[in-house]
């Protein structure tokens, strides 16, 4: 059995009467890219800062590395929540500095380590400006520089992407699919942008309202609903509507592509439809079977 | 948590602390105090002696109470509305900044993130306490002799840095609960007026004819002016040469300066860090 990475269980966050974060329960093995993914507000930051002791919980354990001391716990991780900040009038070396000093580095093998991580996120040339004068695309590659700190064994990065410019995004894209590959480091990662989350993690959640929809890896997601999705065509929409609308099990997901209606049909098979379309006298012209990507999952598991 | 770690966590805080532009602002202000003070002791003195034509005649003036006047107009508000300042920026103006945010989820309990930011400042403080005491002392002691009650400087210097301490916490204790450092230097100033007024008005209750108190009721409502916070928080003033020592003065900055610091940890580990 693997190493968990992190585990989240029954972890709550009210404000007032309303959950940010409700009851979720979340599994990161090692080894994980996890992309943590949800609409504008459905608690994926709270969920992160929850985790990470920023912000108080109502109920719910969080253990990284089968920890129960989460302060502790902490040690095996970096994280970076919205925009890094940094005292701006010291240099990004000064910053690195401190921030050795509250990972427990001890300070004669500081300098080592922060050559080792200003060189990774490929910042030594610049490290000794001050932070102030940094681009975001810089902040955040020094962000990355300071989480990686101590040689935690687990990344949490929120929006790691937001405001970069496209050459920023695909810098620090690599970046974090190099770390998970060539320094082993367990990523989970929020991000907007799903074909990012396709192209590099391996396990997905979705989170929408503060509870998680959605969770495995990004293959189990998409071939659970692989087949499930049919766009159909007809001369005679009307007629094909009204016929799909009496199928039990069958449901008008919307309009597809050139005129097309999208369903979603769970478990039934294909020749059944085509079946009852046929013997309805229905035209039926064409019949495809859309491969969803990550995007169609998603905006199906969150849609309220 | 090792004690390497901790040690660093306190440098790591002092470091920071003395890296920010309001700090280096007070040491040059307690620098210039400290020089400023004799030299204008040394200038009206010489200016008495053309005024009154008796060049190098006048009695020599006492260093000791020189460099004690110093201590008293650094104590007069000036140095604490800069530690109010300084105190403000490292807990409530790293929480507006989110620069609090990345101390908090490093491996360290939030009971010692603010305490290695109050021991900053108590370094501050002493800090402040040194490059005023010094060049004061050298320059009095040079012009004026080593004559002099040094007994009462010493002991007034150290209970500045004790009450300076104790103040610190109440400015961590107003900062964490307002985490807004305009809102923490308004809160401090509402704090020594309503104090004054409170120390007035317990006065002038004790003295209503309408009221009619007992006499002990009376002379407690009279009397507890020395008790309240900022006079505690000035107990400093019972070790100068003019005064006896008051050890209550002393024992009420311990109760407050405590319970400030309580109040600053309870609701710093509770906060949420944005």
């Amino acid at each position: 059995m693997s190493e968990v990475a992190l585990e989240v269980r029954g972890l709550s966050r009210k404000y007032g009467s309303r959950f940010a974060v409700r009851s979720l329960d979340l599994t990161v093995q090692v080894g994980d890219v996890y992309g943590f993914l949800g609409p504008n507000g459905a608690g994926k930051t709270t969920a992160m800062r929850v985790a990470l002791g920023l912000i108080r919980r109502d109920a719910g354990t969080v253990k990284f590395f089968g920890d129960p001391d989460e302060v502790r716990g902490r040690r095996h991780v970096g994280a970076i929540i919205e925009i890094p900040a940094f005292h701006e009038w010291l240099t990004g070396r000064e910053n690195l500095e401190l921030a050795a000093a509250y990972a427990g580095i001890p300070s004669k093998d500081a300098p080592a380590e922060m050559a080792r991580v200003l060189d990774r996120v490929t910042l030594a040339e610049r490290a000794d400006d001050k932070a102030g004068t940094y681009s975001l695309g810089m902040k955040q590659r020094l962000g990355i520089a300071r989480a990686l700190l101590g040689r935690p064994r687990m990344l949490m990065l929120d929006e790691p992407t937001n405001g970069l410019d496209p050459r920023g995004m695909r810098e620090m894209r690599d970046l974090i699919r190099s770390l998970a590959l060539h320094d082993a480091i367990t990523v989970f990662i929020s991000t907007h942008l799903l074909a990012e989350v396709q192209q590099i993690c391996n396990r997905v959640g979705i989170i929408n309202q503060g509870t998680l929809v959605a969770e495995g890896t990004v293959e189990q997601l998409l071939s659970e609903k692989r087949a499930s999705i049919l766009e159909l065509a007809s001369s005679d929409a009307e007629g094909l509507k009204r016929v799909l609308d009496g199928i039990e099990g069958v449901e008008i997901v919307g309009p597809g592509e050139s005129g097309r209606l999208r369903i979603g049909h769970g478990q039934i098979p294909v020749a059944d439809i085509a079946k009852a379309v046929v013997s309805a006298g229905v035209p039926l012209d064409a019949m495809v079977p859309i491969q969803r990507n990550l995007e169609d999952v998603f905006l199906e598991v969150t849609r309220t | 948590m090792t004690g390497a770690h901790f040690f660093a966590v306190v440098s790591a805080e002092i470091r920071k602390l003395f890296s920010r532009s309001s700090t280096r602002f007070g040491v040059l202000f307690a620098i210039l105090l400290g020089l400023g003070v004799p030299l204008t002791a040394g200038f009206f003195r010489w200016v008495a002696e053309q005024a009154m034509d008796k060049p190098g005649q006048l009695q020599g003036l006492d260093p000791s109470y020189v460099v004690f006047a110093t201590l008293y107009i650094r104590n007069f508000f000036l140095m604490r509305i800069i530690l109010i300042m300084v105190g403000a920026l490292s807990l409530a103006g790293e929480y507006q900044t989110r620069t609090l945010r990345e101390d908090v989820l490093r491996p360290v309990h939030r009971s010692v993130l603010l305490f290695a930011k109050w021991l900053a400042l108590v370094a501050f403080i002493a800090v402040t306490l040194i490059v005023s005491l010094a060049p004061a002392t050298a320059l009095s002691v040079v012009a004026w002799g080593t004559a002099g009650d040094w007994q009462h400087v010493l002991l007034g210097w150290l209970a500045t840095l004790a009450c300076d301490a104790g103040f610190a916490a109440l400015v961590l204790a107003v900062a964490v609960v307002l985490r807004s450092v305009a809102g923490t230097m308004v809160g401090m100033f509402l704090f020594y007026f309503a104090n004054v007024a409170l120390g007035w008005g317990l006065i002038i209750i004790a003295n209503l004819p309408f009221l009619k108190l007992p006499d002990w009721a009376r002379d407690a409502l009279a009397n507890v002016g020395p008790y309240l916070p900022p006079a505690a928080y000035d107990a400093w003033t019972g070790a100068s040469p003019a005064s006896e020592f008051a050890g209550t003065g002393f024992g009420a900055l311990a109760v407050y300066g405590l319970l400030a610091y309580i109040v600053a940890d309870r609701v710093f580990a509770r906060i949420d860090v944005p």
